[in-house]
């Protein structure tokens, strides 16, 4: 296949500053990013110049950005990244270009010193010391990390904040806190709280660009967040103001408005012990019949966004069931580290799932991208540490739109037309639930009238994940506003996201630049108000809220 | 000036092994044309062979039986008093690595865990999953750190600055920079990996260019055993790229087109665990007679299960993925024999130590010193790297201390300066990577796993026509920052140089020994070729000497697995 690569060239010898040359070549199937960069090297101009030594993904020295994300050029498929038989070729960003592709890795490999990146021992004794095969497996998978500079250059944080520690030389401190024959352990959270443990929003762009797949998210960072709690160096007071607030109130902010779980008076009534709101307001038999979870950012700030949802679902005859008593899924708790005080939200929640469960509905729909992501991922290994029985099926609102999609029914007729451009967000929350971002795309795709967007590119965080939000405003705010400038230089009217801390975190940004006198002609839409209007409002639903 | 007392060109294994010991007592620092975390090192997957105790009580092992199985997986060419230092020693230095903080795979009870791999008698090689030597090179370059050991990551060495056959320092370029600068030193020490690199399917890096044995060479110092290079069975097919010998020592299979595991014809004791020769020409055997599928064969892992795969070769599931396309759990590998081991180098006695010129100390792959013979053993090559990357390093530091600077000649600079603009300079038309490519190619073709005389004569023919052909290459790139394609051409010119010596030892050889493998020559000379091959440099090519090989107590036998 002909395939155009657009490649950023600089020599400091000769040019004043940075272009993009482009070179024709035809690829072969099988042939690495890396192998065309050879190619190219060796055929058309001599002096492109990259670094590249083993070309089998151990040694690190080729990562690159290709179409704005960082990866190993040697581990890259170069058919699997041609986007209009275009490939975009650019240096590592954060760091210094050298010449071409090569940048200066110094200041990434200064995070990696700083850290104390070696075992500290007081054993003088002479035999080996045993370690459990379990210890040691945990740390063999974290030891993977070549330091190739991938997610250093893809790392949101370190973006707006360059005191940031960084992936890379958080997972070194995590091989060495969690290596029992390591004597400085608490030591090194401590100074890694420091130093920015919870400036990551768990984001996750990190692992995308990870050529050795490290789950940083959760087998890095969270699991040091819980060792921090452990030690009690963690978490950071704005966390603890937060968690208390949920012990309190059951939920991650606190009752101001009526809940939307209060709401619907008429459709409240009892389900076999639970106290629930169910809604069927459509002729005939329903297609299927399932709980909804709103999460408590919808529940009580969001209320049209849970009459969109509700809507969504009469209009395709879809029973909704409404448990009156869902608190917290536990994110909060989960994503600063307090695991452990999290069960009572856990257990509250699992009984009323599986009460549904034992009666005859089965599938738990979440319209919170954050409670998704836990009832997936941690609600699994939670039933098993409390004993409990995990007998339902998690879905997200918009996959279980998909799924219906492919059931045939999905009512897509007379769809109401919706005249906007725009980009789809596609939240960090929704990925780690192993959602692809495809599934909401084809979706938007659905309803007429919408210009659609996407583009590859990192930098696509809200900042309102991970407890950034609480505990560094200042970083936050600085990551939604660049998410939202790259939209906008993409020409889009707004973002549109299915994500209640996304849009929280976007029109606070935006809120802010209003204050700041830039206020910024930009929408931000909620994915469920935009079915919902695509779907035809539902008069019942309006009147009753 | 920059000035060290002691300068280890390369940051490897071997290298930060000998900065390590030798930075505990002098000024050293290393030099090296990648990050010492880009070295070769860490590529090495399978593992390091060490007698634990303990273990090796329990399974019936000794050192005798290490040395034994390396003296005769040399195919007795091995020096027999530096074998029995690798294997004694082994022990004490796991023990060290441990202490930095390596993290071997352990069993359930919590020991370094051991496996089988070919040509050992016995499990005795410790492992950190399938990524030994980058779990290595990563405990390596911590304790750099934490001792505070200089580093010129990204400065490659052009020359040697020899005065009255002592060594003075070195001519480097710094790329970043793009300077050349003088570095002086009381001694070097060579520490700069294998030649791989002279062959078109090889397991190596594109670093592996034998810098550090071409400066020697033109420095005046033989090498030695050039002619044994060891090729790997089980090379990702085209690709070459390694699948570690851990996959059969987990118990993986060897399978022809006819799905017959093959290897009972050649080793029916050892199977597919026989030494690397015996399966490399094995493998290349059954695809030279048809038995293979499209020029490979498979290796099959499948019934290892997933789990098993997932933990002990997660590396290799994932290379096969990467690259191929496969899926190991599901599908066999296509695999082919790939250049990947370096027997010959620099000649050091068992203190690294460099014959023939002063002050020079060589260590790790690129050195001879030898205990690999005519071929290694699978996990005696991170072993090389650390006992005596240490001892060399002892050395080394040692000598500098009873040792004055001496003066650098003030033409030391000029001189390759010069050399390098008019290579950069040059008008010449023809390319170094076409040059590059049909070397490394015929290499593969006439010098590789089995040689005969037409073969090898046409190589040495072709080979004189490349290095014409060299003198008249061009350059695009006329800057001096990182000009990649200036250091190419620098590291083709030592290709060139080496290739030429493997391919004159290899045709005066008339044997069959090890990884040299002669079909005019079908059986081992012990009479008349049970030496080691030397070659120095002259105005005509290679010269050829030789040298006894050291026997302490193991007389040649025949060698059968």
């Amino acid at each position: 296949m002909q395939v155009k690569f657009k490649i950023f060239r600089f020599n400091p010898d000769l040019d004043a500053r940075p272009y993009h040359q482009d070179f024709e070549l035809d690829v072969a199937n099988g042939m690495t990013i890396l192998d065309c960069l050879i190619y190219i090297k060796n055929e058309q101009d001599g002096s492109l110049t990259f670094r590249r030594s083993c070309r089998s993904g151990i040694c690190g020295s080729c990562a690159v950005r290709v179409n704005h994300r960082a990866m190993l050029a040697c581990k890259t498929q170069a058919l699997d990244v041609v986007i209009d038989g275009v490939v975009l070729v650019e240096p590592l960003v954060h760091l210094r270009p050298i010449k071409d592709l090569a940048v200066d890795l110094e200041p990434f490999y200064q995070t990696i010193e700083k850290v104390q990146p070696w075992l500290v021992t007081d054993h003088t004794n002479e035999e080996i010391p045993a370690i459990s095969s379990k210890d040691s497996k945990t740390l063999n998978k974290v030891s993977d990390c070549i330091f190739c500079g991938a997610c250093y250059s893809d790392c949101n944080v370190i973006d707006v904040d360059r005191s940031f520690a960084g992936p890379s030389a958080i997972a070194k401190t995590y091989r060495f806190a969690c290596d029992p024959r390591d004597i400085l352990g608490s030591e090194r959270i401590k100074q890694l709280v420091e130093s920015g443990l919870y400036k990551c929003p768990v984001d996750q762009e990190c692992e995308i660009a990870c050529p050795k797949d490290i789950s940083l998210r959760r087998d890095v960072i969270e699991e040091l967040r819980c060792t921090a709690v452990t030690g009690n160096f963690g978490p950071l007071p704005a966390h603890k103001r937060l968690i208390m607030s949920v012990l309190d109130t059951g939920a991650s902010v606190p009752v101001t408005t009526t809940p939307a779980v209060d709401m619907y008076k008429d459709h409240e009534h009892d389900f076999h012990g639970i106290k629930e709101l169910f809604i069927k307001e459509f002729e005939g038999e329903p297609v299927a019949e399932v709980v909804l979870f709103f999460g408590c950012i919808i529940n009580r700030r969001q209320q049209d966004t849970a009459a969109a949802i509700i809507n969504i679902f009469q209009h395709n005859k879809v029973a909704v069931h409404i448990p009156k008593k869902q608190v917290c899924c536990g994110s909060p708790f989960m994503r600063v580290g307090m695991r452990e005080t999290m069960k009572p939200f856990v257990t509250q929640n699992f009984e009323i799932f599986n009460t549904y469960a034992n009666n005859g509905v089965t599938h738990i729909l979440t319209s919170c991208s954050g409670c998704n992501s836990t009832f997936r991922h941690d609600y699994p290994a939670l039933a098993l540490e409390y004993g409990l029985n995990f007998d339902f099926q998690i879905y997200d609102v918009g996959e279980y739109m998909t799924i219906m999609d492919e059931d045939g029914t999905l009512n897509l007729k007379d769809m109401k037309n919706i005249a906007m451009k725009t980009m789809y967000h596609y939240p960090c929350h929704i990925r780690a639930s192993d959602l692809d971002e495809s599934i909401y795309v084809n979706l938007i795709r659905k309803i007429p009238g919408i210009e659609l967007v996407q583009v590859p590119s990192s930098g696509l965080c809200c900042g309102g994940g991970g407890g950034v939000r609480a505990a560094y405003p200042d970083i936050s705010d600085k990551l939604a506003i660049r998410r939202m400038e790259i939209a906008r230089d993409e020409g889009v009217d707004g973002l549109l996201t299915n994500c209640p801390f996304c849009i929280l975190s976007f029109e606070r940004g935006l809120g802010l630049k209003k204050e700041a006198g830039e206020a910024m002609d930009f929408g931000i839409f909620d994915f469920y108000k935009i079915f919902s209007m695509a779907f035809g409002e539902d008069e019942m639903i309006k009147e009753s809220y | 000036m920059i000035t060290h007392d002691l300068l280890i060109i390369g940051g490897g294994l071997a290298g930060m092994r000998a900065a390590l010991e030798a930075g505990k007592n002098v000024d050293v620092a290393i030099i090296s044309k990648l990050h010492p975390l880009r070295s070769h090192s860490g590529a090495a997957q399978g593992g390091i062979a060490s007698v634990l105790d303990g273990w090796a009580q329990k399974i019936g092992d000794s050192l005798e039986s290490h040395i034994q199985d390396t003296v005769k997986g040399s195919d007795y060419l091995g020096d027999q008093d530096a074998i029995e230092i690798l294997c004694n020693e082994a022990p004490e230095n796991i023990k060290i690595l441990d202490r930095m903080g390596a993290l071997f795979s352990r069993t359930d009870e919590g020991w370094i865990s051991q496996r089988d791999f070919g040509g050992h008698s016995y499990a005795r090689t410790c492992y950190a999953s399938d990524k030994t030597g980058h779990i290595l090179l990563q405990t390596l370059y911590e304790q750099m750190m934490k001792q505070r050991v200089k580093v010129y990551p990204e400065w490659h060495v052009v020359s040697l600055i020899i005065h009255e056959n002592k060594c003075r320092g070195l001519v480097a370029y710094d790329m970043a920079r793009g300077e050349l600068q003088v570095i002086r030193a009381k001694a070097i020490l060579f520490a700069t990996g294998g030649y791989g690199r002279a062959y078109g399917i090889t397991s190596n890096a594109h670093a592996n260019t034998g810098d550090g044995l071409a400066l020697a060479y033109r420095a005046g110092v033989p090498l030695q055993d050039m002619e044994f290079v060891q090729f790997h069975p089980t090379g990702l097919y085209k690709h070459g790229i390694l699948i570690t010998e851990g996959a059969r020592g987990e118990g993986g299979y060897l399978i022809n087109k006819d799905g017959e595991r093959f290897m009972e014809r050649y080793a029916p004791n050892k199977m597919e665990l026989a030494s690397r020769d015996v399966v490399s020409r094995a493998v290349q055997t059954e695809i030279d007679e048809g038995r293979g599928i499209d020029g490979y064969v498979h290796l099959d892992l499948r019934h290892l299960g997933k789990e098993l795969i997932m933990s002990r070769l997660s590396q290799i599931h994932d290379i096969a993925l990467s690259f191929s396309g496969i899926d190991c759990t599901k599908d066999p590998i296509p695999i082919q024999p790939t250049a990947h081991y370096s027997m010959g180098g620099i000649p050091t006695d068992v203190d690294g130590r460099v014959s023939g010129v002063n002050s020079l100390f060589a260590a790790g792959e690129c050195a001879c010193v030898s205990v690999h013979g005519a071929n290694r053993l699978g996990g005696n090559s991170m072993l090389e790297t650390i006992v005596f990357g240490s001892r060399a390093g002892i050395k080394a530091a040692e000598y500098v201390k009873r040792t004055a600077l001496q003066p650098i000649p003030a033409d030391a600079v000029p001189l390759i300066e010069q050399e390098i603009k008019l290579m950069i300079n040059s008008k010449g038309k023809e390319n170094a990577a076409d040059i590059s490519a049909e070397l490394q190619s015929n290499m593969t073709l006439k010098c590789g796993i089995f040689r005969d005389i037409d073969g090898l004569t046409q190589m040495q023919q072709l080979i004189i026509e490349l290095k014409e052909r060299f003198n008249n290459i061009g350059i695009k790139d006329k800057g001096m920052t990182f000009n990649t394609e200036l250091i190419e051409a620098l590291e083709l010119k030592n290709i060139l140089d080496f290739s030429q010596i493997i391919v004159a030892g290899a045709l005066a050889r008339e044997e069959s020994r090890g990884a040299h493998s002669r079909t005019d020559f079908p059986n081992r000379d012990d009479e008349h070729w049970m030496k080691h091959t030397l070659a120095y440099k002259s105005e005509q090519g290679p010269v050829l000497d030789y040298k006894p090989v050291t026997i302490t107590r193991y007389n040649p036998q025949r060698r059968v697995y």
